[in-house]
């Protein structure tokens, strides 16, 4: 007999467990495990007991993302000081820099000849990207980091004959994104 | 519901009664479901996020401890480890004064447990 519920268990546990203190998430992993094998071997595996295993994995779902919050809570958040922190800050003034652009950018493709409403809504979804990205970045730096990437490649994509000006502007945004990646990764491996 | 500090919830005194009834006996997580389940008269166990997370509000609060089992006893027996809870000194103390709280008396000791 299939144990479907023991597998949503871990499956779950694993999904509540992640970026929360390493040492946190393996033992409750562990635990859970350990309780899911205890629980079948004490009540025989059995369609009635995966239910029954169900019903503990939902009952406990709201206590489940309590214990996750407390848990994140008291991780150590990642503290990047000397050059990555100067990193960081350039990076941030460059990105404000690109969205004040991006806007300078939508408000005139607005009210200039020949340009339409198409190359504005570009650039508001570019500034969208980019406003997006900053305000992940430490939650997500993952899709933080793609956000931004596809927000600054805008004024390339449309501004195509200006490519000269903007492709090399494009690269800076990217190795500075790429650069910060890196070394909050090194400084926090966990994540 | 935000809980008035030091006082314990209603499972985590009966999971204090399961583990005070081991005397220095120790008990994993399961069995500690299926403990209280069965003095419920119930077939339903506690719920594993409910469970665990008491569990942990206790050891915070040092009114249990807890262990790993020894790897080679779980493997012996093919199963995962389990982790074995057992009740401290500052736990007996707040279940007894839960359970003057309870009869309507004083309450002469408090855990340190704020509410998360």
């Amino acid at each position: 007999m299939s144990a479907w519920a023991d597998v949503i268990a871990r499956r779950w546990t694993g999904c509540y467990t992640r970026r929360v203190d390493v040492e946190l998430a393996a033992r409750r992993r562990a635990e859970i495990r350990s309780d899911l094998h205890d629980h079948a071997a004490a009540s025989g595996a059995s369609h009635l007991q995966q239910w029954e295993v169900l019903g503990r994995v939902l009952w406990g779902i709201p206590a489940d993302l309590s214990w996750r919050r407390a848990a994140r809570v008291s991780r150590p958040r990642a503290r990047t000081t000397g050059a990555s922190m100067k990193l960081r800050r350039v990076t941030l003034a460059v990105l404000v820099a690109l969205v004040a652009f991006l806007v300078w950018a939508a408000v005139g493709t607005l009210y200039s000849d020949g340009a339409g409403f198409k190359y504005t809504a570009l650039f508001a979804l570019a500034v969208g990207a980019v406003g997006a990205g900053i305000a992940l970045r430490d939650r997500a730096p993952g899709i933080a980091a793609f956000l931004i990437l596809v927000g600054a490649a805008a004024p390339m994509a449309i501004f195509y004959w200006m490519a000269p000006v903007f492709v090399p502007g494009f690269l800076v945004v990217a190795t500075l994104v790429v650069l910060t990646e890196r070394r909050r990764r090194r400084a926090n491996p966990a994540t | 519901m935000r809980r008035k500090p030091g006082t314990l919830l209603d499972l985590e005194a009966r999971i204090l009664e399961v583990l005070a009834a081991r005397g220095r006996g120790e008990l994993h997580g399961f069995a500690i479901a299926k403990e209280l389940a069965d003095r419920r008269g119930s077939r339903r166990l506690t719920s594993h996020g409910t469970l665990y997370k008491a569990l942990g509000r206790l050891e915070d609060a040092g009114a249990v401890t807890s262990v790993w089992e020894d790897s080679a006893a779980a493997e012996r027996d093919g199963r995962p480890r389990r982790r074995q809870y057992r009740i401290t000194g500052a736990g007996v103390s707040a279940l007894r004064a839960h359970r003057a709280e309870a009869a309507g008396g004083p309450a002469p000791t408090r855990l340190g447990i704020e509410p998360r």
